[in-house]
C-alpha cells in the first residue's frame, strides 16, 4: 500500500471519529461508508476460523481483538441465538448448528457474522419479526427462517436490515414469510442466492419477497422467488443490479421498480406472475438478457413502462404473455434486439409515449404486432425490425423490403376502442378488413410505420 | 301494485320516472373492487393492497379505481378527472377495509410508518379518533381530504418526473405542510 493510500485512510479514520462525535454517524458522507466497507472487508479476510485473535480497527477507530466464534446449539456456548447475540462483539462469528429454534425479534446491533451449519430452523411461530439487523457489514448465511405472521399494519420480515449498511444475506431458505427480505435504508448490501417461498393469494394480506426502500448500490443475485406480492421490489433505490433471478408465481410483479433511478437488471426470468414486470417512475434503466414468460391474464403483460425516460431494453426474450410491452408515458426508451414470441400483443404503445426507438427486434406469431390507441401516433421510430406478417418483396437485395410495414392492424384499433370485438379476430371479414388498410391506410396512423422491415430474423 | 292505477289516480308520469331516477341514484354508492385484478386508473398498477384501495364513482355510475389515496386525489385533479360528472369519492376505513368512508368526511394519516402503495403514505380513518390513536403509535400528521389534495398536487406537480420532488417530500414529510 503507498503512502497516498494511507493518507486517505487516516482521514477517513479521523472523519469517522468526529461524524461519532457529532452523533452523525448514520448520516455521513458516501465516503465514510466506503472507508468502513474496507475495513471491513479486511476482517473479513483476517477472521479465522479458529479462535486465534486478529487487530482490527472497528468502526470508531479503536483496536480490539476481534474473531472469536461462539457456537449455538445443544453442546454449543449457548442454547438461544439471543443469549449468543448479546454476548458477541464487532467482529465475532455466530456459528449456529442444525436444529429448530423457537425463537423471534432477534436484534443484531453488532457487526457479526451469523452461519447455519446443517442449515438450522428459526421458527418464529408467527409471533413477530424474524431477525433485525440495525449494525453494518452483518453476514447472516445459511439458515432457515418459518412463519413470519402477516399484518395490515406492521412490514414482519424474516430478515430486516433498518439503517445498516454493507451487509451480506446469503443462502437462506425462507418459508411462508410475509415479507422475505426487508431492506430500509440499508447501502451496498449483498443479497444473493436465497430461495423464498410464501402462499400468499389475492384475497390475502401479501408483502414482498425482497423489498428495498431507501437503498442504494444493492446487488440481488441468484435467488429463487415464490408466493409473494411482489417478487422484488424497489422504492427509491439507485445504482443497484439485479440479476440472475428466477421469479415466479408471485400474485402482482415478479419485479416491481417505483421511482428507481440508474438500476439495472439482466439475466432474470420472469414467469407466471400476476404481470411480468411493472417499471414505474425512473430513468435510466437498463433491462436486459431477461425472460418475460407466460403471464397470462385478462390485462396482464411482460413488462409495464410507466412514465420511464432515457432507458434501454435489449437482448430480452417475451414470450406468451398477453401484452409483451406496454408501455405509457415512457420517452426515448431504445428497445432492440428483442425477441416477441407468441404474445396476444407484442407491444402496446400508448400515445403519450414518445420518441422511443424500435429496432432490429423480431416479432414471430404474435396476434398483434403492435397496437395504440390513437391515431395520431407520435414520433416513436420503428425501424429494421423482422416481422413475420411482412410479405413485401426486395428486389435490390439489400436485406430489407422495398415496401413499408405498417405493423398496427386497423382490427388491433377496434379491439382497443370495444375488447368485446376480439372474438372475431380470425373472421375472414376481419381478414379482408386488414388487408384492406395495409393496402389503402384510412384509419391505422401514418407515421407508426416500418420503413425498412428485415427479410430475414435478427440472429439472437 | 299497478302501474296504470297508480298514473290514473293523479300520480304524474314525470313523478314516477324522477322517483324512479332518484332510487337509482341511490344505489351509486361504493362498489366492489377486485384485489389483485383490477388496475389503478391512474397509475395502471394492480390493485394488491384493500387498505389502500380507492374508488370514484361518476353521475353515470361508472367506478374509477385507485390502488392509492394518493392515486385518486392525484385523478381528480388531472385532466380525465376535471372531465367527469363525479358522484362520490370513497375510501376505505384502514382498520376495517370493507367499510367505504366518503373522502370528504374521512381522517387522513400521513406516516412514513404506514407505506401506502405509491410512496405518500396517506390511510384512511372513519373518525379523527381512529386517525389520533393510529399517530400516535406510528407518527405523522392527522389531516383532512383538502390538504391531502394539497399535498399530492404539490408532490407529484413535476407531471411526468413528479417523482423526484415526491422524494424530497417523503424524506422530509414532518414539514409537508
Amino acid at each position: 500500500m503507498d503512502r497516498k493510500c494511507h493518507i486517505t485512510l487516516w482521514m477517513a479514520l479521523a472523519m469517522l471519529t468526529a461524524g461519532m462525535a457529532n452523533g452523525m454517524f448514520l448520516f455521513a458522507a458516501p465516503g465514510l461508508s466506503v472507508a468502513l466497507e474496507s475495513t471491513s472487508e479486511n476482517s473479513a479476510e483476517l477472521t479465522p476460523v479458529n479462535n486465534s485473535a486478529y487487530f482490527v480497527p472497528d468502526d470508531a477507530g479503536r483496536s480490539e481483538v476481534a474473531g472469536r466464534t461462539y457456537v449455538v446449539g445443544e453442546r454449543g456456548d449457548f442454547a438461544r441465538i439471543a443469549d449468543a447475540l448479546s454476548a458477541a462483539a464487532d467482529g465475532d462469528t455466530i456459528r449456529i448448528e442444525a436444529g429448530t429454534y423457537r425463537e423471534y425479534q432477534l436484534l443484531v446491533d453488532r457487526q457479526v457474522t451469523i452461519l447455519g451449519i446443517g442449515r438450522p430452523v428459526i421458527d418464529v411461530e408467527h409471533k413477530g419479526e424474524g431477525i433485525r439487523i440495525i449494525a453494518d457489514n452483518v453476514h447472516v448465511e445459511g439458515l432457515e427462517i418459518r412463519n413470519v405472521p402477516t399484518s395490515h399494519s406492521r412490514d414482519h420480515a424474516a430478515i430486516r436490515f433498518e439503517r445498516a449498511s454493507g451487509g451480506k444475506v446469503i443462502d437462506n431458505i425462507l418459508d411462508d414469510t410475509f415479507f422475505g427480505i426487508y431492506l430500509a435504508r440499508a447501502h451496498d448490501m449483498e443479497v444473493r442466492d436465497n430461495r423464498l417461498r410464501a402462499y400468499q393469494t389475492r384475497e390475502s394480506v401479501a408483502a414482498n419477497g425482497i423489498h428495498l426502500w431507501n437503498s442504494n448500490r444493492a446487488v440481488i443475485a441468484d435467488n429463487k422467488i415464490i408466493g409473494h406480492r411482489d417478487g422484488i421490489y424497489l422504492e427509491y433505490v439507485q445504482e443497484s443490479g439485479i440479476t440472475g433471478n428466477h421469479v415466479e408465481k408471485n400474485i402482482r410483479y415478479g419485479l416491481h421498480f417505483m421511482f428507481s433511478d440508474d438500476c439495472e437488471y439482466r439475466d432474470n426470468r420472469f414467469e407466471n406472475n400476476g404481470a411480468g414486470v411493472a417499471v414505474m417512475y425512473s430513468r435510466r434503466v437498463m433491462m436486459k438478457q431477461n425472460q418475460f414468460v407466460n403471464n397470462w391474464g385478462a390485462s396482464s403483460y411482460g413488462l409495464l413502462l410507466k412514465e420511464i425516460t432515457d432507458s434501454e431494453i435489449f437482448d430480452n426474450e417475451f414470450s406468451g404473455n398477453t401484452i409483451g410491452i406496454r408501455s405509457e408515458g415512457s420517452d426515448r426508451v431504445k428497445k432492440y434486439r428483442n425477441s416477441f414470441h407468441r404474445n396476444g400483443w407484442a407491444i402496446r404503445i400508448m400515445a403519450s409515449s414518445m420518441d422511443n426507438q424500435i429496432t432490429e427486434n423480431n416479432f414471430i406469431d404474435n396476434a398483434f404486432d403492435v397496437s395504440t390507441n390513437s391515431r395520431r401516433h407520435s414520433r416513436n421510430n420503428f425501424e429494421a425490425n423482422y416481422w413475420d406478417k411482412y410479405s413485401g418483396y426486395d428486389l435490390n437485395g439489400d436485406g430489407f423490403g422495398d415496401v413499408p410495414y405498417r405493423p398496427v392492424r386497423l382490427f388491433s384499433l377496434i379491439v382497443e376502442r370495444n375488447p368485446m370485438a376480439l372474438m372475431l379476430l380470425r373472421s375472414i371479414f376481419v381478414q379482408i378488413l386488414d388487408l384492406t388498410e395495409r393496402v389503402m391506410p384510412t384509419i391505422t396512423p401514418e407515421t407508426l410505420v416500418d420503413e425498412k422491415p428485415l427479410m430475414r430474423k435478427v440472429a439472437l | 301494485m299497478n302501474l296504470a292505477i297508480l298514473i290514473k289516480n293523479g300520480l304524474h308520469p314525470v313523478v314516477l320516472v324522477s322517483v324512479l331516477l332518484l332510487t337509482a341514484a341511490c344505489d351509486r354508492g361504493p362498489q366492489e373492487i377486485r384485489i389483485g385484478q383490477q388496475e389503478c386508473d391512474h397509475c395502471r398498477m394492480m390493485i394488491s393492497q384493500e387498505p389502500f384501495a380507492t374508488q370514484l364513482i361518476t353521475q353515470q355510475g361508472r367506478q374509477y379505481v385507485f390502488d392509492a389515496i394518493e392515486c385518486m386525489a392525484a385523478f381528480v385533479d388531472s385532466g380525465e378527472g376535471r372531465e367527469l360528472d363525479i358522484h362520490s369519492l370513497w375510501v376505505p376505513d384502514f382498520h376495517n377495509p370493507e367499510n367505504w368512508i366518503a373522502a370528504e368526511s374521512a381522517w387522513y394519516l400521513q406516516s412514513d410508518g404506514l407505506r401506502s402503495p405509491m410512496a405518500l403514505n396517506f390511510s384512511a380513518y372513519a373518525d379523527e379518533a381512529g386517525a389520533l390513536s393510529q399517530q400516535s403509535e406510528f407518527g405523522g400528521q392527522v389531516i383532512r381530504w383538502v390538504e391531502v389534495r394539497a399535498i399530492v398536487g404539490e408532490s407529484w406537480s413535476g407531471g411526468t418526473h413528479g417523482h423526484s420532488h415526491a422524494h424530497v417530500k417523503s424524506r422530509s414529510q414532518n414539514h409537508t405542510h
